[in-house]
């Protein structure tokens, strides 16, 4: 039977009626319309594609039952860029040409966010730890990390890894 | 998923234990999801109740006992793990088990009791139901073929590919199970059988605990998957050396191996060899031959990963966990 609850995605409360069997992933593509969250490997936790910031944390969304993301902080792609101004790390993978097909982009995007938040000097050792969930078919990872080391750099001492 | 189910949040063990004991084998536990939310979108398994534990406050933890050692609470997520301090200080081989898990997105939800009450994997049966309609059932699907390993005459049930029920294994942890007549602690290596974990239909395991190491105590994980994530271990193998460096002796020696075989095995004729042998580089080959010797009469096939390759594999990771030992003990 179909439950009302509240979600606070991007900073706005939603409230949806959801059956106990719907994830988050679907919830947030097909009640809110939110499609920028991907689902690429059938909801397996697979791929990463799916990833969303919950309360400070990535976490595959296709993973999430919407009933637990309730009282839970929800970041989404839509909700990186902020003021009609991309975030660094959006900046970046422009910058270095880390966008193909973009399937992967809006998972790689938070996992980074999620890292960067915490730590904003990664080492390239963290950052491969932090992106190693999202999968990416097109690129080889190389354009991603190399955007990656560059966020990392420009926040911190230049030419540090 | 397709299949809906009804859907509980008890806020203490008692309630969640009696509707364990109400919805008896139609019900299940939902912890991280993980394990869980996987299986049912493939209807390899279909709970028509699903029980969220995580409502309960009090099972996320990691504290001192007493100076005995640490008790973990079964909700502790395995990043939460694989980041503390105190585990990294005191039982770094279970941080270093379970970073080695999945993936970041599944480490910060993934809880450390779902990781060791993990189902077991096969390959045939854990795909897609779409998938597996393709065949003709198999034992456990109610026909007469194991895919897995063709000449068995019954379901083989096949490997449980946790990564940190070797590394507790080794520290010699102990669970705790809670059901409908109280609760009880068992040896975490007497919790895996060959069909299946001990865990009883109203049982709940709540908490993990990890003795005290001897002082000059080191462990190492390794385990091998084709990808350095995402992929389950096709070998994993969990060491803790106790070395008198002093002399380069070594005083004790406990080696696991999982995802070999159905459930993890410690491979006694390797330590007995080891114990009490000065460490070098001719030792650890001869020891590395008793594990091959021992592993190959365990190890299985396992989708593309033959017996043979495995028995390889684990010679590799012994060498490997053994010299990693010998460094951190200096």
């Amino acid at each position: 039977m179909k439950q009302l609850i509240s979600l606070n995605v991007n900073g706005e409360v939603c409230d949806v009626a959801v059956e106990p069997n719907k994830t988050l992933l679907e919830v947030l593509r097909n009640e809110l319309q939110m499609t920028g969250t991907k689902e690429g490997c059938g909801g397996l936790g697979q791929c990463g594609a799916c990833t969303v910031i919950m309360d400070g944390k990535a976490v595959n969304s296709c993973l999430v039952l919407a009933m637990d993301a309730r009282d839970k902080e929800i970041l989404t792609i839509e909700g990186v860029a902020t003021g009609g101004k991309l975030h660094p790390i959006q900046q970046a993978f422009l910058d270095h040409w880390a966008i193909q097909c973009g399937f992967c982009v809006p998972g790689i995007v938070l996992s980074a966010k999620a890292l960067f938040d915490e730590n904003p000097h990664p080492t390239e050792d963290e950052i491969k730890t932090a992106i190693a969930g999202n999968l990416c078919r097109c690129t080889g990872y190389a354009k991603q990390k190399e955007a990656l080391l560059a966020v990392a750099g420009r926040q911190g001492k230049e030419g540090e890894k | 998923m397709r299949k809906k189910f009804e859907y509980f949040e008890p806020e203490t063990i008692e309630e969640a234990i009696s509707l364990l004991v109400k919805y008896k084998g139609q019900a299940r536990l939902f912890a991280g999801g993980t394990d869980l939310l996987p299986l049912m979108k493939q209807e390899v398994v279909s709970p028509q109740y699903l029980i969220n534990i995580k409502k309960n406050p009090g099972l996320d933890y990691i504290n001192p006992d007493n100076g005995k050692g640490l008790k973990v609470g079964a909700l502790t997520t395995l990043h939460a793990i694989e980041t503390s301090p105190v585990i990294r200080e005191k039982c770094g081989i279970l941080a270093q088990a379970a970073s080695k898990v999945a993936s970041l997105q599944i480490r910060n939800i993934g809880s450390i009791a779902g990781n060791i009450c993990q189902g077991y994997r096969c390959w045939y049966y854990n795909q897609s139901h779409d998938w597996r309609k393709f065949w003709a059932p198999c034992y456990k699907r109610g026909g007469d073929i194991c895919y897995a390993d063709k000449g068995a005459k019954r379901c083989q049930n096949m490997v449980l590919r946790s990564d940190t029920a070797p590394a507790l294994i080794a520290l010699g942890a102990k669970v705790k199970l809670v059901g409908e007549d109280g609760e009880r602690v068992i040896p975490i290596k007497d919790f895996f059988e060959k069909t299946g974990n001990r865990l009883r239909g109203d049982e709940i395991l709540t908490e993990i605990q990890i003795p005290d190491q001897p002082p000059h105590a080191c462990g190492v994980y390794l385990r091998w998957s084709p990808r350095r994530a995402l992929d389950y271990p096709v070998v994993g193998t969990a060491v803790i050396m106790e070395m008198d460096t002093e002399n380069s002796l070594c005083r004790n020696i406990k080696i696991i191996f999982s995802s070999v075989a159905p459930v993890p095995f410690e491979v006694d004729e390797a330590e007995d060899f080891l114990r009490g042998k000065k460490i070098d580089s001719d030792i650890i080959d001869m020891a590395a031959q008793i594990v091959r010797d021992s592993v190959a009469t365990k190890a299985i096939k396992f989708g593309d990963h033959s017996a043979d390759y495995k028995t390889t594999m684990a010679g590799i990771l012994i060498k490997q966990s053994i010299e990693d030992c010998l460094k951190l003990a200096k």
